[in-house]
């Protein structure tokens, strides 16, 4: 697990992203499979990668960070 | 070789980023304003969902960003800013649960005009009065100060330092002192 002191700036908007290379194409998972991984479609209440005093612990105990 | 002046840009966009320790529920919490960086492997990276279509970061999300302030979104819990901004970005150390800590950052997507820092609470007199006698340099790391070191109350500000970035390309760009692997 990464832990650290870090923050993300994101730079432009979907559309300003260059195509992936055809190299890359399959580094990248489809949406679906994407969508599998996580829980993007609650990112209304979840703030990806972040955890803050009143999170829940977002690993496997549930216990609060 | 020949030096080649390089002055910083002017910046049109400014973040706050308050550094310090807290303790939630017995764990130390290492924050930037307030939220603690612990993802898992059960999370779309932000930059792939981008490509996905999963998450939209558009004018829309630029616009809510700049509304609830200091930029950040908390949709993709990140800070937005546009292709053409140049980000002035200042540091802030506060006394935290384990004192307070000099720390580097390191700043991915370009290099930066390292400002310059100071000891104590950051002021725009103080960066002024830096801005009026130093050439700030170019760099990809920087250092926040802790001064004094390991002293005073919880949440004073003791170290401060200030970086100006024009990012050469789109995307999702990380800024963060070492990372743990635990």
């Amino acid at each position: 697990m990464l832990l650290g002191l870090q923050t993300m700036i994101t730079v432009g908007t979907n559309t300003d992203l260059p195509p992936l290379p055809a190299a890359y194409q399959s580094a990248y998972l489809t949406p679906g499979q994407a969508g599998a991984m996580g829980n993007v479609n609650n990112d209304t209440v979840f703030i990806p990668y972040f955890i803050t005093v009143n999170s829940t612990d977002p690993n496997w105990d549930n216990a609060k960070h | 070789m020949p030096y080649t002046p390089n002055p910083p840009p002017q910046p049109n966009k400014r973040i706050y980023l308050n550094n310090t320790a807290e303790q939630w529920s017995g764990k130390e919490r290492d924050v930037l304003n307030n939220l603690a960086f612990y993802p898992t492997p059960d999370q779309v990276p932000l930059l792939v969902g981008m490509y996905n279509g999963q998450v939209q970061v558009n004018a829309e999300s630029q616009a809510r960003a700049e509304a609830q302030g200091n930029f950040f979104d908390n949709v993709t819990g990140t800070y937005l800013i546009g292709v053409n901004d140049v980000l002035e970005i200042v540091l802030r150390n506060q006394v935290g649960s384990n004192g307070v800590q000099i720390h580097p950052f390191h700043m991915h997507g370009g290099d930066f005009w390292d400002m310059g820092g100071g000891s104590g609470a950051f002021s725009e007199e103080a960066y002024q009065a830096i801005l009026d006698t130093v050439v700030p340099v170019r760099r990809d790391t920087t250092l926040l100060s802790a001064i004094p070191n390991g002293g005073g109350t919880t949440g004073a500000s003791q170290g401060w330092r200030v970086f100006r970035w024009q990012p050469k390309n789109p995307g999702v760009w990380m800024l963060h002192w070492y990372l743990e692997l635990c």
